[in-house]
């Protein structure tokens, strides 16, 4: 959902200098972009929306250190809570009160 | 001619039947519960109780759940109440967040203090990659409950704006504020850890 992955080959591609076409309409300011940038980044703008920040991504270098800034930030808060599960005793305790409680239950 | 679509029978007897769908539908959040659990309680004796405690209530009332929406959500919803009430009954009025600042979404997004702290040494933010999961955890520890949760259910558990609001009973625009503020808090806690760390360098290059 979020779209990390556009961004990246978004930024994949304007290593090569070429940033992809499409002008005209539509075109925000850095101020805006920044605005809209978490939610953005978040995936949740709207499709219009989300449009013009990426448009104005692929044009703008001087936005692209913040928003990669953003992302790593991101990825590392996700990263960093993978690994957290339930341990198995406390998924058999529960079981066995969900068990009692329904035995309770049609008794 | 069974009409069986994988939902619940509402209200109807079956004891079974809806034992079998909670077993099928809320079990296998358990991880998810459990890790909202630890961030907002801190420990792990404490997130084990609150988990068992939020699956207890959520089994008894299984009934008012909704097949088909969002179990994940439901769930988290029940946690957030429970760890509320257990609070309330502690008496740990520790921390209250501030609702003053009339910063709002819009400008916390825009905002960057510490990326223009470390836009000269380390633009892109590669320092973030450096910190230890340990450290980023216990960071988000340390925030102000109601940007903890914020956080937790956006950028750990990937849960929505709405989603969240509807969890923590705040509209979307607080969930926004209280998320962004919490994410700035956040980064200059890892920043100043990274300076501390020497991964990058604390003079801010700021002309």
């Amino acid at each position: 959902m979020k779209p990390f992955e556009s961004l990246r080959k978004l930024f994949g591609s304007i290593g090569s200098g070429v940033a992809p076409g499409g002008d005209g309409g539509g075109a925000i300011s850095c101020d805006e972009a920044k605005t809209r940038l978490f939610e953005y980044l978040d995936g949740e703008l709207g499709p219009i929306s989300h449009e013009e920040v990426e448009r104005h991504l692929e044009r703008c270098r001087a936005c692209y250190p913040r928003f990669q800034f953003e992302r790593h930030f991101l990825d590392a808060l996700q990263a960093a809570e993978e690994r957290g599960t339930a341990s198995p005793e406390l998924k058999d305790r529960i079981l066995k009160v969900l068990a009692e409680e329904s035995a309770n239950d049609s008794s | 001619m069974t009409s069986e679509n994988g939902g619940t029978p509402a209200g109807t007897g079956g004891d079974s039947t809806n034992r079998v769908s909670f077993l099928e539908e809320a079990i296998p959040h358990m991880d998810a519960v459990y890790r909202f659990a630890l961030r907002l309680t801190g420990t792990q004796d404490g997130a084990e109780d609150l988990v068992q405690d939020t699956f207890f209530r959520a089994y008894r009332a299984w009934d008012q759940y909704t097949p088909g929406t969002r179990c994940k959500s439901w769930l988290f919803t029940i946690c957030r109440n429970v760890f509320l009430r257990q609070r309330e009954r502690q008496q740990r009025h520790d921390e209250i967040v501030q609702e003053t600042a009339h910063e709002d979404a819009a400008s916390l997004s825009r905002e960057a203090p510490v990326f223009a702290a470390s836009k000269h040494s380390d633009p892109e933010g590669d320092f973030f990659k450096s910190i230890v999961d340990e450290e980023i955890l216990q960071a988000i520890d340390d925030l102000p409950h109601e940007y903890r949760m914020a956080v937790v259910l956006s950028d750990l558990e990937d849960l929505s704006y709405n989603e969240i609001a509807e969890i923590m009973e705040i509209p979307v625009g607080t969930v926004k504020s209280r998320l962004f503020r919490g994410r700035r808090q956040l980064q200059k806690r890892l920043h100043g850890y990274a300076v501390e760390m020497g991964y990058i360098s604390g003079t801010s290059g700021d002309q």
